[in-house]
């Protein structure tokens, strides 16, 4: 036995790794209480003024707002949507499943970019009141945080044993009432988990954003960026404390529910 | 169990689904494909019905557009090279900790860093490698060392994409890694292999489809990376996304910058078939 | 009364030969069937086509006399205990137990008392509020099958109940499941691999092999009996001689083995007809005095098994007898010893070879 499991060239590189990776967001915290009056480090004194200034203006107000409520709908759907789809997935064996598996996940790997001018232009062509309205953004959406639901609750049921559905089928439930008392029960922490990736996927897009968002709905992505190009004061690092607040918290939550070891009910006293 | 299922609707279940991805992302993407093959039509946003070659043959024989395709392609090269150095390391380490708070510590870490607001992050990243008031040059004048320009050039824009990218790539070793059997390496180690033979020898040969994975998921990101060129590189420097965003919001070049969203796809496209017939053959000579 | 009836019931998933071929049996109210067979032979295809989880390819399946084969298996009537228990792991074992019940809409008082009755009839009084996993294997066993007779099933599915226990718990659980089922009566299939379980169990038995029904009867018709040559060998130890019948002298026939000698044999099969002559290791003697079969033999290979000695004892060169005694004291012949070993004819079986 080795007293320490990795050498050492990697525990340095690991090392630079995890700094590259976490000094920005470390940085920007800091830069989020900076008494001064434009980006600085170290910063000149603590102080709360750019967290309340990003609080009451119009970043926050509108498009943290937007953001979130636009995260809300898609994630909404695509659960539902992407809880259906994973189940079928897991279920069937038919030909083409594969195929169909492969394109229901590759908004994974496809650019972001070229997706959102592809819907613009085809918002553009069908006129449909698709075009510039919430209800297009919000199909990119979905269309983007589908596969993390699919994959995620795919991954869980793979993993349920299905004679728990089938005990509750021969004890007299229909189908849909199995899968309500029983399948979904104990798959919920994948569903939540899934729920959770497709609410911090939206809530972070920004490549499909870029094209479909308009001045009266942009996301917070996309107005951060906007903001940062035009004119650089330390609001957007304290809207960063609040994204980085957010997106800790939920994955926190996803890996806990897609960690635990087994399917262990809760014990009761 | 498929007669059962199908009496039970199953099938139905993928409707939905399915409905969206024909009607959100097949459809459009023909559209896009269609638009990139119109002539060119300056403020037109529409399907036109005659077909024509000019925005690719405008795209390869101007050296301005191919070059930045060249620059994005050598920019993606880089940042798999550097996730790969970078990367493995660190997976290794979470996938090997016998201690499953750090494990779990380590994976919200990287999680987290993989989610967060892109343009906080870079923001994050001017702060630290800013080429005047920057964290490390900083340091580097109080040692009385000469400033390094690090950002708002390719450099930049590669620290940028690799800060972007690294925890896909790291996620998807640790898949593998996480299950791949230690005894393998233990049983080498007992026939006499070094701890860095063993680890060339069996770990890395064993990991390999994932670093391939991962190294798709990674070029493909950057290729059609938009925020971290604009925001770490210059305008002596530009990316095939940079100029796409600049055609159609910019310029109303639509057709053009459909025909750049083509080959951007293409390349995207590319990239996963290559992997995936490596990983097939990989996979063919192992057994 | 016939409670279960398979008439002509197949199964094939996609290409290859069928999971299960054209299946017919039936099953008596109140009876313990087993199914039996290697693993893969479709035991649990068949049960699970009972069940209402697999859709037949072809044939009827009838409970009651009611044609079910069409039947989703919420409207069966069937209760199936799994390999695993299937224990809902978000309900207590008491909602576990009420579950069915509250389908059926029953109020709370008349559920509360029924899980309790059920509970006292699998011993586990005092368990209701316990979650699934603070239950020993035993105590999920016990609680799925209190699920499942808290709805008076007309039939009782158990695939390999037994087999995720220990040895101790096993044979424990094997002596009160026979008793639970005698009490209340209940029509039960059971699937196992454990010939051992399938014959201390069961009314009647069905062996399978290969999807296919190779023959349905008490256990000790198929043990004495058995109908093909997979039974013979499947079923306990036996020596198996490919053989030609030669003629019969009364209740007796002649029948001459592969290496030339010749045995006696019950007359079940017609002269001229190929055969394998089974023999049981226990009816093999050595000595064998009175025995009609008897035959020079040299001893290869003595194994100690406590209760009793097994051998094996070399006929000729292409001839192998395995034997058995109880172990009782008395001399044992010693390796490479010359003996006479023998049997009585009557103790052979005759088994005709399949056309
Ligand atoms: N859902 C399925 N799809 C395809 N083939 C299946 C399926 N279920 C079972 N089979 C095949 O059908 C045959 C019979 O399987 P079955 O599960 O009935 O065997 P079994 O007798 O219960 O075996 P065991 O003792 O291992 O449980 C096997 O060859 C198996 O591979
Ligand atoms: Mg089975």
């Amino acid at each position: 036995m080795e007293t320490s499991e990795s050498p050492f060239v990697f525990k340095a590189i690991a090392a630079v790794a995890l700094l590259l990776l976490l000094a920005p967001t470390v940085v920007t915290v800091v830069a989020a209480f900076n008494e001064g009056n434009y980006l600085q480090f170290p910063p000149q004194g603590l102080s709360l003024r750019w967290i309340e200034a990003f609080l009451t203006g119009p970043l926050f107000r509108e498009s943290f707002t937007f953001s979130f409520r636009l995260a809300f709908c898609a994630t909404l759907i695509s659960t539902v949507l992407g809880t259906a789809a994973a189940l079928a997935l897991v279920r069937l064996r038919f030909r083409g499943r594969e195929v169909l598996r492969a394109v229901m996940l590759a908004p994974i790997v496809l650019p972001g970019m070229v997706l959102g001018l592809a819907l613009l232009s085809f918002y553009a062509a069908i006129q449909m009141g698709l075009f510039r309205t919430f209800s297009g953004l919000l199909l990119a959406h979905v269309l983007v945080t589908l596969p993390f639901v699919i994959a995620t609750v795919g991954a869980a049921l793979a993993r349920f044993d299905r004679s728990l559905e089938e005990a509750a089928r021969s004890l007299g439930a229909g189908p849909v009432r199995a899968f309500f008392d029983v399948t979904m029960r104990v798959t919920a922490q994948g569903i939540l988990a899934g729920a959770t990736f497709a609410f911090i996927v939206s809530f972070g897009q920004f490549d499909i954003s870029l094209f479909l968002a308009t001045s009266e709905m942009r996301p917070l992505p996309v107005a951060l960026y906007d903001s940062i190009r035009y004119r650089t004061d330390p609001t957007i690092a304290a809207a960063g404390v609040f994204a980085i607040s957010t997106v800790f918290l939920s994955m926190t939550l996803v890996h806990v529910l897609t960690n635990r070891k087994g399917k262990r009910a809760a014990p009761k006293g | 169990m498929a007669a059962t299922t199908s009496r039970d609707g199953t099938y139905l279940l993928l409707v939905p689904a399915a409905a969206m991805f024909f009607l959100f992302m097949i459809l459009p993407l023909l559209v896009l494909f269609v638009i990139g093959f119109n002539p060119p039509e300056r403020g037109l946003l529409a399907v036109q019905p005659q077909l024509s070659l000019e925005n690719l043959v405008r795209f390869f024989t101007n050296p301005l557009f191919y070059g930045s395709l060249l620059t994005s392609l050598q920019l993606s090269a880089i940042t798999v090279v550097f996730d790969v150095l970078l990367g493995f390391p660190l997976a290794y380490i979470m996938a090997r900790t016998s201690s499953p708070r750090v494990f779990t510590g380590l994976s919200i870490l990287v999680l987290a860093s993989m989610q967060l607001d892109m343009t906080i992050r870079l923001y994050g990243m001017i702060v630290i490698f800013g080429n005047n008031n920057g964290l490390i040059n900083q340091l580097l004048v109080s040692l009385g060392l000469p400033k390094l320009q690090l950002i708002y050039n390719r450099t930049g824009i590669a620290l940028g994409l690799v800060q972007a990218t690294l925890p896909f790539m790291v996620f998807s070793l640790i898949s593998i890694l996480r299950n791949l059997d230690r005894s393998y390496e233990q049983a080498a180690r007992s026939l006499g292999a070094s701890r860095w033979r063993a680890f060339f020898d069996i770990t890395l040969p064993l990991a390999t489809p994932a670093v391939i994975s991962g190294a798709v998921i990674v070029f493909s990101l950057s290729i059609s990376s938009y925020i971290v060129p604009i925001l770490l590189g210059s305008s002596r420097v530009s990316t095939i996304s940079m100029h796409l965003y600049q055609q159609v919001s910019e310029m109303g070049f639509w057709q053009f910058g459909s025909a750049l969203g083509l080959i951007m796809l293409a390349v995207s496209l590319g990239a996963i078939l290559v992997s995936f017939s490596l990983s097939q053959r990989y996979a063919g000579s192992r057994f | 009364m016939r409670q279960v009836e398979l008439i002509g019931v197949a199964k094939s998933y996609g290409e290859g030969p069928p999971a299960v071929a054209r299946s017919d049996f039936s099953v008596e109210k109140g009876e313990f069937f087993s199914l039996l067979g290697p693993s893969g032979c479709g035991k649990s295809t068949t049960l699970r086509m009972i069940a209402g989880f697999v859709a037949p390819s072809s044939g009827t399946i009838r409970l009651g006399g009611e044609d079910v084969t069409a039947l989703p298996p919420e409207r069966r009537a069937i209760g199936i205990v799994f390999q695993n228990y299937a224990i809902f792991p978000h309900m207590t074992v008491a909602q576990n137990i009420g579950y069915g019940l509250k389908l059926r809409k029953h109020d709370k008082a008349t559920i509360a008392a029924a899980v309790g009755r059920a509970l006292e009839q699998v011993g586990l009084v005092g368990y209701e509020n316990r979650s699934p996993s603070q239950l020993s294997g035993g105590e999920q066993q016990r609680v799925a099958l209190a699920r499942v007779i808290v709805l008076e099933p007309r039939l009782l599915l158990l695939d390999e109940p037994l087999s995720a226990l220990d040895k101790r718990l096993r044979d424990e659980m094997r002596v009160w499941l026979k008793r639970l089922q005698h009490e209340l009566g209940i029509t039960t299939i059971y699937v196992t691999h454990d010939q051992d379980e399938a014959l201390s169990l069961s009314d009647r038995i069905a062996v399978m092999s290969k999807g296919v029904v190779q023959q349905i009867g008490t256990p000790a018709e198929i043990y004495e009996r058995p109908a093909t040559r997979f039974v013979a060998d499947f079923i306990g130890e036996s020596n198996l001689f490919s053989c030609r019948v030669e003629g019969a002298t009364g209740a007796l026939a002649t029948v001459a083995l592969d290496d030339g000698s010749k045995a006696l044999a019950p007359a079940t099969e017609a002269a001229g007809r190929r055969a394998t002559l089974m023999v049981r290791p226990e009816h093999v003697l050595i000595g064998a005095a009175d025995a009609a079969n008897r035959y020079p033999a040299t001893i290869e290979e003595i194994a100690y098994h406590g209760a009793h000695l097994r051998f094996t004892a070399r006929l000729s060169p292409s001839l192998i007898v395995r034997g058995e005694r109880v172990n009782v004291g008395g001399g044992m012949p010693s390796l490479g010893e010359r003996v006479t070993i023998g049997w009585q004819p009557e103790s052979g079986v005759l088994i005709p070879d399949a056309p």
